[in-house]
C-alpha cells in the first residue's frame, strides 16, 4: 500500500542522508587509515587517509548543501524544515535557522573540525596521522549524531533530512494516508518557524564563531594525545600552540558576540547573566587560556609536562561535557534558555565517556597500564548498561579513573628535581593558570548541580545520615534529592562572589609577570620596572572611585581591589609594549592581548557593578500614601505624552506603534535645564500653595529653595490653585534623541521585550519595557468617547485616582446660589471640591454636584474637565459612614496608552568592547607570529 | 613547607569550598504552614499558580505589585503579593518559587522564581490535533 506523495522532494533527503553516511563511512576509513599510517609507518596508509578525510569532507559540504536548499526553498515536508523556517521570516536569517537546531549546530561544529583537519593536512610532518587519526575519529562520532537510525527502541542520531510524515510519533496519523497533504492541509503550508529572537544578526556570526572556537579545542588535545602516543611529551607542544591560542581568539570573540546579542536582544538587563550556556562556553575557554598558558611553560622550560597534556586535552573534553549539559535536558529549567532532551543523551554519555576515557588512558604512559584502564571502562560501561545499575557503575569507574590517573602520574612522570624560583615567569605563568583552572572548576561545579544531585542518587542514605550527625542544611537537600533553586539575584552574587578574587588574582599577575625572566630574575630592577605602571594604576583607580564616587568602605573593598587590577594589568603592559617591545610586532601580541583582557574585566567589572536603575517612580511622590504596598524602586509608570524626569534627562511617551511582530514604543529623551521660578508663580507642595517672590533659578534642594524664595498663601482662590505645579528644579530642555524598545509579539514562544539602547562614548542608557498594553480589547464608550464610570468611596481628605490623575477630596459645600448654577430656585445641591493633580505637575479642580429637588428626586451634574478626557460624578451621600461616592469616567484615550519601563546606566561598556577588539588583535598578532617562526623553522 | 605543597593545599581547600558552596543552599524551603506559624523570617515556598483566581497586576496604581495566588506542595492555598511587575508569561507557568515572609493572611514576596513550560519544547503534536479530518 505505498502511496506515492505529491509535492514532496524526497530525493533531496535521500542525497543529504547519504551524504551523511558517506561522510561517516569516509571519516571511519581516515580514522583506520591514519591509525595504520602511525602504527606501522607505512606512507600509503597517510595518502589513502587524507584521500579519505578529504571524501568525508566533500560529502559534509554536500549535506550541509542540501539542508540549505531545503532550507531556502522552504520545503516544509522536512521537519527540520517546518520546525525552524517560516514564510514570514526575511531570507537573510537562512543561517540562523540552519543552526537553531541540535542537528544544524552539530553539522556546524563537524564542518569547522573538517576544516581545521583540512589545514592540518596541509603540512607535512610526523605529527599528521596521528592528529588526523583524532580528528577523524571526533567526525566518527558527530557523523552519527546525524544519522537518524531506529534499530527498535534504540536511536541511533537525529537526522534533519527527516520527512515530517517519517517521524516517529508521526507514522500511522491519519493525515498520511492523503497522497497530496502538501496541499490539501494548511499546516504544512507554512513552518513553525525561526525564534523571532534568534532573528537578529548576532545570531547569524555568534554561533559559528562560538562553534569554530569549540572546534579548535580538538587540535591542542589531538596533538596532547598524539605525543602521549608517539612518547614524545614536550615535541607536541611546539606544533600545538598556535592552534591553541587561534582557538582562545576565536571562542572568546564568539562568547562576546554572544553577550552582545544578549545585551541587545534580550531583556534580562546585562551582557552576562552566569546562565548554564553562557557558563557552559565560558569554562571550556578559561581551560583553554590555562592549557595555552602551561604549553608555554612548558615549551620555555620544559616542566609542568602532566598540566600541559591534561589540560590540552581537558579543553575538549569540556566542549564535550558543554554539549551534552545544554543538549541532553539535565539543566532542565535552571537555564532563561530552556534545553529540551534530544533524545540522544544515551548516546551523547557515551561519546563523553569515550573521549574522557580515552586520552586519560593515553595519559597512564605504560601499555599495560593503558589497556587495564580502557578494559576497566569498558568493563563497567556493559556492566552499567545491561545491570541498570548506571549511577553505581558511573562511580565505580570515576573512582577507578581517579586512582589510576594519580598512580601513573605518580609512577611515570619525572618529579621536578626543584622548586620553581618565585622571581621567575614560570612560577607566576603556572599560579595564573591554576588560578584559571579553579575558576573553571568552580563555573563548572555551579553549573552542574543538577547533575550532581543525579550522581549522588546511590548515596542519598549515606548523605542523610551525615546530614542529620552533623546537622548540614546543603548535605541535607543533597540527600532528598532536591537542590532548591535559586534566584537569579543569587545566582550572580554567588558567582561574582568566587569570580571576583579569582580575577583579581589573575589581574594582579598579569601585571607584574610580563617583566619577569624566566628562571630567576634580578628583584631590585625588576621593582624599578614595575614601579611606573603600579604607580599609574593607583592613580587610576583613585580616579575611578572619585568619579563613581566609591568610598574605601567594606562592601566596596574588592571592587576597588579589581578595579586596581585591572588598571596595573593594562598600564604594566602598556609600559612593556612601548618601553621593552618598543612596538616590536614580534613580540607585542601577548601584551597587547593582555591589555585587551585586562580592558575586557575592567568593563565588565565596572559596568555591572556600577550600573545604575533610574527608572524610579518619578511621576507622583505622594502617590506612597495611597497604598501601602507602593514601592516603586526600579520602574518608571509613563503616560503617552507626559514628559517625566528619568536620571539626567526628562523622558517623554511619544507614540506606540506596529510594525510586523514588534511593538514599538518610542520614547523621547530631552536634556535638563535649571528651572527658573518668575515672580507670581504658584507651586504645590507640602500640603500647600507657595508663591514665588523672588525671580530666581530653581536649587537642588526644595525645602532650601522654598524657604528662601516662596511664601505660602493662605486661602488660595481657585485659580490660584489651578495655576499651582508640583516644585520641580528642572524644566525639559533640548530634545536629545529616540529610543524605541519593543515587546515582540509572539504567539509560539510567549511575548518578549528587546530592550533599546543609546549608546554614549562613556555609558550606555539600556531601557526595556516591563509593562505595556498590546491589546485594543475594546471596552464601550458613551456618544462623548467616555468609558463607563467607575466608583470611589471618599471621605473628607480622601485621595482617588484613575488613569494619570489623582484627585483629592478637599471639602463639600452645599451651593448658595442654586439659580446661578442654572438649577431651579428650590433644588438644593452639594459640591464636592476636588483637587485634581496631574503627572505633568498642574493642579486643577473638579466640582460636581449632588442635587436634591424637592426633597425626593436625586440627581448629579457631572463635571467635565476641559481637554482632559475626564469627567467626576458625584452620585450619593452616605451619611453613616461619613462618605461620598465619586464616579469617575475616563476617555479612552486616557486610560490606552502607558508604559511600565525600566532603565539602566551601564557606564564604561565600551571599555569591555574595545578590550575584546585589542585582545583578539593582540592573540592574533602572536599567532601570526608563531605560524611564521615554524613554517621557518621547518 | 615546600611551595608546591602550600599551592596544593590551597588548591584542595578552594576546591572544596566550591563544593560546599555549590550545594549549599541560600535559604529554607518550606510550606505555607511553616512560613505563616513563623511571620518572622523568610522562607521559599514552592508550589503552583492558582489559576482559579486572578492574576492581579495595576501598574497605574502600582508598577510593582503583582498579587496572586498560589498552593503549596501540601496544597495550602494562600494570597501572594510579590513586590515585583508582573513577569512575561507568568500566566502560563508551571511552578513557582517565591522568597518571602508571612504578613497576617497574605505572603509578602521579594522574589519569585518562575519554571515555565519550554519554550524549544517541539510542537509536532499541532499537526497531529489541528483540524485534520479523520476518516
Amino acid at each position: 500500500m505505498d502511496i506515492s506523495y505529491i509535492g514532496e522532494h524526497s530525493w533531496a533527503g535521500f542525497l543529504g542522508h547519504s551524504f551523511i553516511l558517506l561522510s561517516m563511512v569516509a571519516a571511519a576509513l581516515a580514522t583506520f587509515s591514519f591509525f595504520k599510517r602511525e602504527h606501522s609507518g607505512d606512507e600509503p596508509w597517510n595518502t589513502l587517509g587524507k584521500a579519505s578525510f578529504r571524501l568525508h569532507s566533500f560529502a559534509l559540504i554536500g549535506a550541509i548543501s542540501v539542508l540549505f536548499v531545503m532550507l531556502y526553498n522552504a520545503w516544509y515536508e522536512y521537519d527540520y524544515v517546518w520546525k525552524h523556517r517560516n514564510n514570514a521570516m526575511p531570507i537573510r536569517y537562512i543561517l540562523s535557522c540552519f543552526w537553531e537546531g541540535h542537528e544544524g549546530s552539530f553539522m556546524l561544529w563537524s564542518f569547522w573540525h573538517m576544516i581545521l583537519g583540512n589545514f592540518l593536512m596541509r603540512k607535512k610532518s610526523e605529527w599528521l596521522a596521528p592528529v588526523m587519526a583524532f580528528v577523524s575519529v571526533a567526525q566518527v562520532f558527530l557523523g552519527s549524531m546525524l544519522l537518524g537510525v531506529y534499530i527498535g527502541d534504540l536511536h541511533i542520531g537525529n537526522s534533519p533530512f527527516l520527512l515530517l510524515r517519517e517521524l516517529p510519533e508521526n507514522i500511522g496519523l491519519p493525515w498520511t494516508g492523503y497522497a497530496d497533504y502538501l496541499s490539501r492541509f494548511p499546516q504544512f503550508m507554512d513552518g513553525r518557524g525561526l525564534n523571532p529572537l534568534l532573528q537578529n544578526y548576532w545570531m547569524t556570526i555568534h554561533p559559528p564563531t562560538v562553534f569554530f572556537g569549540f572546534a579548535s579545542t580538538i587540535v591542542p588535545a589531538a596533538f596532547a594525545v598524539a605525543g602521549l602516543w608517539k612518547g614524545k611529551y614536550h615535541e607536541w607542544i611546539k606544533p600545538a600552540l598556535p592552534w591553541t591560542f587561534l582557538g582562545i581568539m576565536i571562542l572568546g570573540v564568539g562568547i562576546l558576540m554572544g553577550g552582545a546579542w544578549a545585551y541587545e536582544a534580550l531583556s534580562f538587563g546585562g551582557f552576562w547573566a552566569w546562565d548554564p550556556v553562557e557558563n557552559s562556553s565560558l569554562v571550556p575557554w578559561i581551560v583553554l587560556l590555562a592549557a595555552g598558558h602551561v604549553m608555554l611553560i612548558n615549551r620555555n622550560k620544559a616542566r609542568s609536562t602532566y598540566s600541559a597534556l591534561l589540560l590540552a586535552i581537558a579543553s575538549f573534553v569540556f566542549v564535550i561535557y558543554s554539549n551534552f549539559l545544554t543538549n541532553s535536558g539535565v539543566l532542565g529549567d535552571t537555564s532563561v534558555h530552556a534545553f529540551t532532551d534530544n533524545g540522544l543523551s544515551g548516546q551523547l554519555s557515551l561519546y563523553m565517556a569515550f573521549f574522557i576515557a580515552f586520552p586519560l588512558g593515553m595519559l597512564m604512559v605504560e601499555k599495560s597500564f593503558r589497556r587495564a584502564y580502557w578494559a576497566a571502562t569498558a568493563v563497567t560501561l556493559l556492566i552499567a548498561l545491561f545491570s541498570g545499575q548506571r549511577m553505581i557503575g558511573l562511580h565505580i569507574w570515576l573512582m577507578a579513573t581517579f586512582i589510576m590517573s594519580i598512580y601513573s602520574y605518580k609512577k611515570f612522570y619525572p618529579k621536578e628535581k626543584e622548586e620553581e624560583n618565585l622571581w621567575s615567569r614560570e612560577f607566576w605563568m603556572f599560579i595564573a593558570s591554576l588560578v584559571l583552572v579553579m575558576s573553571a572548576l568552580q563555573i563548572s561545579v555551579m553549573t552542574s548541580r543538577p547533575v550532581i544531585n543525579i550522581l549522588a542518587t546511590p548515596f542519598r542514605g549515606i548523605i542523610g545520615s551525615l546530614a542529620e550527625s552533623f546537622d548540614l542544611e546543603g548535605l541535607r537537600t543533597l540527600a532528598s534529592g532536591q537542590m532548591s533553586d535559586k534566584t537569579q539575584p543569587e545566582i550572580i552574587a554567588m558567582y561574582n562572589k568566587w569570580q571576583t578574587p579569582f580575577a583579581l588574582v589573575i589581574t594582579l599577575v598579569m601585571a607584574f609577570t610580563q617583566f619577569l625572566r624566566w628562571n630567576d630574575t634580578p628583584v631590585k630592577p625588576w621593582l624599578k620596572q614595575i614601579r611606573l605602571s603600579f604607580g599609574l594604576a593607583l592613580i587610576l583607580t583613585f580616579f575611578t572611585c572619585s568619579y563613581f564616587k566609591l568610598g574605601l568602605d567594606g562592601k566596596n573593598v574588592s571592587m576597588i581591589l579589581l578595579f586596581f587590577g585591572c588598571w596595573w594589568a593594562i598600564t604594566s603592559n602598556l609600559d612593556y609594549l612601548f618601553r621593552i617591545a618598543k612596538g616590536n610586532v614580534k613580540i607585542s601580541g601577548s601584551s597587547i592581548a593582555h591589555i585587551g583582557f585586562g580592558m575586557v574585566l575592567l568593563g565588565a567589572a565596572v559596568s555591572t557593578s556600577q550600573s545604575q536603575k533610574i527608572s524610579q517612580n518619578s511621576s507622583m511622590t505622594d502617590i506612597t500614601k495611597l497604598n501601602q504596598d507602593f514601592s516603586n524602586k526600579q520602574d518608571i509608570l509613563l503616560f503617552k505624552k507626559d514628559t517625566l524626569i528619568m536620571g539626567d534627562q526628562f523622558i517623554s511617551f511619544q507614540e506606540k506603534r506596529k510594525d510586523d511582530i514588534n511593538i514599538y514604543f518610542r520614547m523621547d529623551y530631552f536634556g535638563l535645564e535649571p528651572r527658573t521660578y518668575k515672580v507670581g508663580e504658584y507651586i504645590y507642595s507640602l500640603g500647600g500653595i507657595y508663591r514665588c517672590k523672588e525671580q530666581h533659578k530653581a536649587g537642588k534642594d526644595m525645602i532650601k529653595d522654598m524657604q528662601a524664595y516662596f511664601e505660602e498663601v493662605n486661602d488660595p482662590s481657585q485659580e490660584v490653585v489651578s495655576k499651582a505645579a508640583l516644585w520641580n528644579p528642572y524644566s525639559p530642555g533640548e530634545k536629545m534623541f529616540s529610543l524605541e524598545p519593543r515587546i515582540q509579539l509572539n504567539p509560539k514562544f510567549g511575548n518578549v521585550p528587546e530592550p533599546d539602547t543609546k549608546h554614549y562614548w562613556n555609558k550606555d542608557i539600556y531601557t526595556h519595557v516591563r509593562y505595556g498594553q498590546l491589546d485594543d480589547g475594546s471596552q464601550p464608550v458613551d456618544a462623548d468617547g467616555y468609558l463607563p464610570f467607575k466608583e470611589h468611596k471618599l471621605g473628607i481628605g480622601d485621595t482617588l485616582r484613575s488613569g494619570a490623575r489623582l484627585a483629592i477630596l478637599d471639602s463639600l459645600t452645599s451651593v448658595k446660589d442654586p439659580v446661578g448654577e442654572g438649577l431651579a430656585a428650590n433644588d438644593l445641591a452639594v459640591t464636592a471640591w476636588l483637587r485634581i493633580v496631574s503627572p505633568n505637575d498642574s493642579v486643577r479642580q473638579a466640582k460636581p454636584l449632588f442635587i436634591l429637588r424637592e426633597a425626593s428626586y436625586i440627581a448629579s451634574r457631572p463635571y467635565e474637565m476641559e481637554g482632559q478626557g475626564v469627567k467626576f460624578d458625584f452620585n450619593e451621600i452616605i451619611p453613616e459612614e461619613g462618605k461620598v461616592t465619586i464616579r469617575v469616567a475616563e476617555k479612552e484615550e486616557n486610560l490606552r496608552d502607558f508604559i511600565v519601563m525600566q532603565a539602566i546606566i551601564f557606564p564604561w561598556i565600551n571599555i569591555l568592547w574595545t578590550g575584546i577588539i585589542v585582545m583578539a588583535l593582540g592573540t592574533l598578532l602572536a599567532v601570526i607570529q608563531r605560524f611564521r617562526r615554524q613554517s621557518i623553522g621547518s | 613547607m615546600k611551595k608546591s605543597q602550600i599551592i596544593g593545599i590551597i588548591f584542595i581547600a578552594v576546591c572544596l569550598g566550591v563544593l560546599v558552596n555549590a550545594l549549599s543552599d541560600p535559604g529554607k524551603m518550606a510550606g505555607f504552614r511553616e512560613a505563616f506559624a513563623d511571620p518572622e523570617h523568610t522562607y521559599r515556598v514552592s508550589g503552583l499558580l492558582d489559576k482559579e483566581h486572578e492574576v492581579i497586576y495595576d501598574p497605574i496604581t502600582n508598577t510593582s505589585l503583582t498579587e496572586f495566588h498560589m498552593k503549596d506542595q501540601k496544597g495550602v492555598l494562600k494570597k501572594v503579593k510579590l513586590k515585583k511587575s508582573k513577569p512575561q508569561g507568568f500566566e502560563m507557568s508551571e511552578s513557582l518559587v517565591i522568597i518571602g515572609h508571612a504578613e497576617g493572611d497574605i505572603f509578602v514576596a521579594e522574589e519569585m522564581l518562575m519554571k515555565c513550560p519550554s519554550k524549544y519544547n517541539e510542537e509536532n503534536h499541532i499537526i497531529q490535533e489541528a483540524g485534520i479530518p479523520v476518516e
